[in-house]
């Protein structure tokens, strides 16, 4: 660029030094939270794809909920050359600690080759690669040691076997599978892990064989699946291992993107807005210049010129800023990838980052500019010599190309949402949910905002005393608009997830506290020990209560025709027989069962379905499902759909036949186990697992606080991320309202002359923020207790419980705010501009 | 009783010093202004750019105070007025003319006219009334709802008119009010605001640097270097 322009752009820059720090502050910091997403996701999702093999702790492993055979593995060793082989069974099981704790471990029985690809580290810090698991002995996670209070050298049972603690571990290979991390874990020796007890035959336990070979992992896959054609055999890549926390990768993504691009929106918004207020400034500066010689083309192009070094510079400011927080975040943030990788974790920011940022300034350059050019090329020149050159418009022809030029705007911002919202989620169809999702959000806004509005002034109409405030309201400027819809946005997700979060906590609170809840929940219960159980409860005092059989079945076919998706193919269901529905369970559609089939009556037995698991899998009344029970096929015809609480922690299913059909299959037995006297808890635990060391129970309290651990630590960032954006809204409406003070000062002046009392005005200004604020906090908050109401109905099952008090401050803190900025402005009109001057 | 009796008003503003800050000196741009203006007179003042008609006009309708010197309005002073009272005085007691008419953009022409009797808490329908009238009386009966940016400049100006008309001042102060009109919508809207005048017994003190204009005034005031000549 020719020096001369350069001087004028960055003269133009320090003249208008307070605006342009505004834009730069409402850009950067609407930036930051794509790019902080951004980096964050991308640094995860290439983290797992570059150690998806260390995740899976081989190449390609094979698992199944029975023993992998000698000879199955000898079928994959014949097929191609496998370079490495060695075996691991998982399972949970409760074990006991000092002085009456207990604990449900995750336990890995391992050879000593294991892991194929990982490490170990144990309490001194070495690193190990393989596991020297001598018989007896077993390596305890340094969490399941603390909480049973064990330390190395100690004996852990797990069981009805005893091993010596050898190792403390601070660090394990690949990441947890069964209990999504929930419980601690434990290794010992593979060799010998019968003597436990815990293999009875439905025992949930996994066999996995791990294979570490040269080639391509998806030939190896395709060779492996047909050389074990048994859909009992699951064949796992390392992308297959790295797909759940990549889904939830995914998930928070999607929350945290949809959080961005609203505060990308606002800003980029509140960025426009005083742009374009200057734009009317600067206009009537350009239209002197175009009298002395200045060319349309040159002004436009430097205007471009000084916009589009702002947001650049914006840009660069966000980037740099976000790059600035995460250095010290990035030790935390690998702390939390190491509790299920043990692998060093490193942010990163990708190029493509740096070229969308690069796009959307530049983009956002051209429609910031757009303004500026239009009203230039409405400047009358001739108007020079009485007033302003910038004439108010007499007619249709501006407000035609006025609303050409909001199109134009409004689609140029769409596109942006989208192409950040894309990039943020991986996935063009979220993108364009979430732009979606926005512009129908915003349109219902604006509706009920126009509404109500126009509702205030009619009814203000009726009251002296409002009048003013009313038509002030109803007239739809810009800033009242903005404010009620930021409010309201910025209540909608506040409210959305705040309540939800409650709800939830709230719900799992009350479930503890109330005597619907069990105190234990035991699985994997034999057949042999379901007497002795129950008398050893009875003659402790215990509930021993809904014994419930479990028998695992394969879902077939439905109507004749195979199930659609792999996962009946790749997975049992869990299914079993009652007599009469749980207090937990609820009728929603069809007809009771009868109590026992009958051959005589019924041409197939009944069954009672989940109803969510029905909508998933499309299943109507009538249908009639097949399953292979353990190589028997059995044919059966759903009689009807009911909503079970799963929170209630009783032993639900989603398939339930009709008692008389599949007595004679094997099982294993749940059941729940309440303790009357709450002190005797830890103690009936302990004896618990000791007395039946082959069954697994899982304490429902301390299970629910591991829960809510998760709850929180997702909700928790998501709530923060809510309430900046509450923040960052007011930020926006007071740099807006800040920058529309020149438009206020005429209306200030006027009505004082008129005969307003300062007072009056300021109140007149702090009503008209108040009401904007107030409304868009009810609206918001309305749809947020909606939102929260379909979000726990619709994935919860739950019934909401608000939180009234912090419902009221949801919406009063914003009024509040509203209020100030509503004084602020008066202040700031008042005291910057001259009473005189302004009008005469 | 004169409507508008001026006592030896003066007024100066600060001069910046060297360093940029308000020093001791200070320019004087009215010395010693003294006149009265009756019921129904029409008064004009002229006077060439800089000579102090803005400053006068300013301080006559109270939104700046003098140095020294009195002005009474319907014999009370306004300079020794708290601002409170000169708030409420003004309301209704003095109505402006401005050049530029200074109507609010998002109100329609009749909501424009009904705002000093808002801001007076005259009763919605008493106020509605009024301002329907005072249209009516302008001619605009049939554009009480548009917006000014959907009205001409001689129409808005007729809507400016018709504020003044609504607040039933007994004084009316104009400055330039067909400064931003061509010739013919000039003449009809001075002639509705003399007429207008004329049949409220107001009186009307107009700044104008048109000689044609002055001439059809009762009286012309010249002022030149902030005094009376």
């Amino acid at each position: 660029m020719i020096p001369p322009l350069n001087r004028f752009i960055v003269t133009e820059i320090r003249r208008s030094i307070r605006s342009t720090g505004a834009i730069l502050a409402v850009l950067s910091i609407g930036l930051v939270g794509p790019i902080l997403t951004d980096v964050l996701r991308t640094s995860v999702l290439a983290f797992l794809k570059e150690n998806a093999r260390h995740v899976l702790t081989a190449d390609i492993a094979v698992s199944a909920f029975r023993p992998i055979t000698d000879e199955e593995l000898e079928k994959v060793g014949r097929r191609f050359k496998v370079d490495r082989t060695t075996r691991e069974v998982e399972f949970v099981s409760m074990v006991a600690g000092r002085e009456a704790k207990s604990l449900l471990l995750e336990v890995h029985a391992v050879d000593a080759d294991f892991p194929l690809i990982g490490q170990f580290e144990i309490e001194s810090k070495m690193q190990v690669e393989k596991p020297k698991l001598s018989s007896g002995e077993v390596w305890l996670s340094r969490d399941a040691a603390t909480v049973l209070g064990y330390k190395q050298g100690d004996e852990l049972k797990i069981g009805r076997a005893a091993f010596r603690i050898a190792h403390i571990l601070t660090g394990m290979p690949g990441m947890s599978r069964t209990a999504f991390g929930l419980a601690p874990r434990a290794y010992v020796p593979r060799q010998g892990i019968e003597a436990t007890g815990l293999f009875g035959f439905g025992s949930q336990v996994q066999h996995r064989a791990y294979f570490t070979f040269n080639g391509d992992i998806a030939v190896g896959e395709a060779e492996i699946k047909s050389v074990l054609p048994d859909p009992d055999l699951f064949v796992r890549t390392p992308d297959d291992s790295t797909q759940g926390i990549e889904r939830f990768t995914q998930s928070v993504s999607l929350y945290l993107a949809l959080v961005s691009v609203c505060l990308f929106a606002m800003g980029w918004l509140a960025a426009f807005y005083i742009i374009r207020v200057q734009a009317i400034q600067r206009v009537q500066r350009a239209a002197v210049a175009l009298v002395f010689g200045a060319s349309d083309r040159m002004l436009v192009w430097l205007e471009l010129a000084r916009v589009i070094l702002m947001t650049l510079l914006a840009s660069f400011v966000a980037l740099a800023f976000v790059e600035t927080i995460l250095v010290p975040l990035e030790p935390w943030l690998a702390r939390q990838i190491l509790t299920q990788i043990a692998l060093p974790f490193h942010l990163r920011t990708s190029w493509i980052t740096v070229g969308l940022l690069l796009a959307v300034s530049l983009a956002s350059g051209f429609l910031f500019t757009l303004p500026f050019a239009v009203r230039l090329r409405s400047a009358r020149l001739v108007q020079l010599f009485s007033e302003s050159a910038v004439q108010e418009d007499h007619g249709g022809d501006s407000r035609a190309s006025d609303r050409a030029l909001w199109s134009v705007l409004g689609v140029g911002l769409l596109a942006l949402l989208f192409a950040v919202a894309v990039r943020l989620t991986g996935d063009s169809l979220r993108g364009l949910q979430i732009t979606g999702l926005l512009a129908v959000v915003t349109v219902i806004l604006l509706v009920v905002g126009t509404w109500l509005f126009r509702g205030i002034g009619i009814l203000g109409q009726r009251f002296t005393r409002f009048r003013l405030l009313g038509l002030q309201l109803s007239r739809s400027r810009f800033v009242v608009r903005l404010s009620f819809m930021a409010i309201a946005f910025s209540t909608f997700v506040t409210v959305a997830i705040g309540q939800t979060m409650l709800s939830l906590g709230s719900e799992f609170r009350e479930s503890v506290r109330v005597e619907a809840l069990p105190d234990f929940f035991a699985f994997n219960i034999p057949e042999a020990e379901v007497e002795a159980l129950s008398a050893w409860s009875e003659k402790r005092g215990l509930k021993f209560e809904h014994l419930s059989p479990m028998i695992l079945a394969r879902l077939t076919k439905k109507n004749d025709r195979p199930m659609q998706g792999d996962r009946f193919e790749r997975f049992p269901v869990r299914v079993t027989w009652r007599e009469k529905f749980l207090a937990s369970e609820t009728l929603v559609e069809g007809e009771p069962l009868p109590t026992r089939f009958n051959a005589d009556d019924q041409r197939l037995p009944y069954l009672s379905v989940e109803s969510r698991f029905a909508e998933q899998n499309g299943l109507h009344l009538g249908d009639r499902l097949e399953f292979d029970v353990q190589g028997v096929p059995m044919v059966a015809e759903i009689r009807n759909f009911r909503r079970v609480r799963w929170t209630d922690f009783n032993p639900n299913f989603f398939i339930s036949f009709q008692a008389g059909v599949l007595e004679d299959a094997p099982k294993t037995w749940l059941a729940n186990l309440r303790v009357p006297d709450r002190t005797a808890r830890a103690k009936v635990q302990a004896e618990l697992v000791r007395g039946f060391p082959d069954l697994s129970v899982i304490d429902v309290g301390q299970t629910l606080e591991r829960v809510m651990g998760v709850v929180r630590a997702v909700l928790g960032p998501a709530e923060g991320a809510a309430m900046v954006t509450s923040l960052f809204s007011l930020l926006v409406l007071a740099s807006i309202v800040g920058h529309s003070t020149e438009l206020r000062a005429r209306e200030m002046n006027l009505l004082r002359i008129l005969g307003a009392e300062p007072r009056r005005v300021r109140s007149l200004y702090r009503s008209e923020f108040i009401v904007a604020g107030f409304l868009g906090a009810l609206v918001g908050g309305g749809l947020g207790v909606a939102g929260t109401a379909w979000l726990l109905s619709r994935f919860f099952e739950l019934s909401p419980s608000f939180d009234l008090v912090r419902l009221g401050l949801a919406m009063l803190i914003p009024t509040m705010a509203m209020a100030a900025i509503g004084d602020w402005l008066y202040f700031r009109v008042a005291r910057g501009l001259g009473f005189v001057g302004r009008v005469v | 009783m004169h409507v508008l009796e001026v006592k030896d008003v003066s007024k100066s503003f600060p001069l910046p010093s060297q360093d940029g800050d308000s020093g001791a000196n200070r320019l004087s741009v009215l010395g010693g202004v003294s006149f009265v203006v009756e019921h129904g007179e029409t008064v004009a003042i002229m006077g060439p750019s800089g000579g102090g008609k803005s400053t006068l006009l300013s301080l006559l309708s109270g939104l700046d105070r003098p140095d020294q010197g009195q002005i009474m309005v319907l014999d009370q002073d306004i300079a020794a007025m708290n601002s409170t009272e000169l708030n409420s005085f003004r309301a209704r007691s003095i109505g402006i003319v401005f050049q530029q008419f200074q109507l609010l953009e998002h109100f329609t022409a009749l909501e424009n006219v009904r705002l000093p009797l808002d801001l007076r808490g005259v009763p919605a329908r008493e106020a509605d009334r009024i301002a329907h009238e005072k249209l009516d009386r302008v001619g605009l009966k049939d554009r009480s709802h548009h917006f000014p940016d959907q009205m001409s400049r001689g129409e808005c100006q007729r809507v400016a008119i018709a504020r003044v008309l609504a607040m039933g001042a007994p004084l009316i102060f104009a400055d330039e009010p067909t400064g931003s009109l061509d010739a013919k919508n000039g003449k009809a809207v001075m002639d509705l605001l003399f007429a207008s005048a004329k049949e409220l017994g107001a009186a009307v003190v107009l700044v104008t640097h048109d000689a044609e204009l002055a001439k059809r005034c009762h009286r012309t005031l010249k002022i030149e270097n902030g005094r009376l000549s």
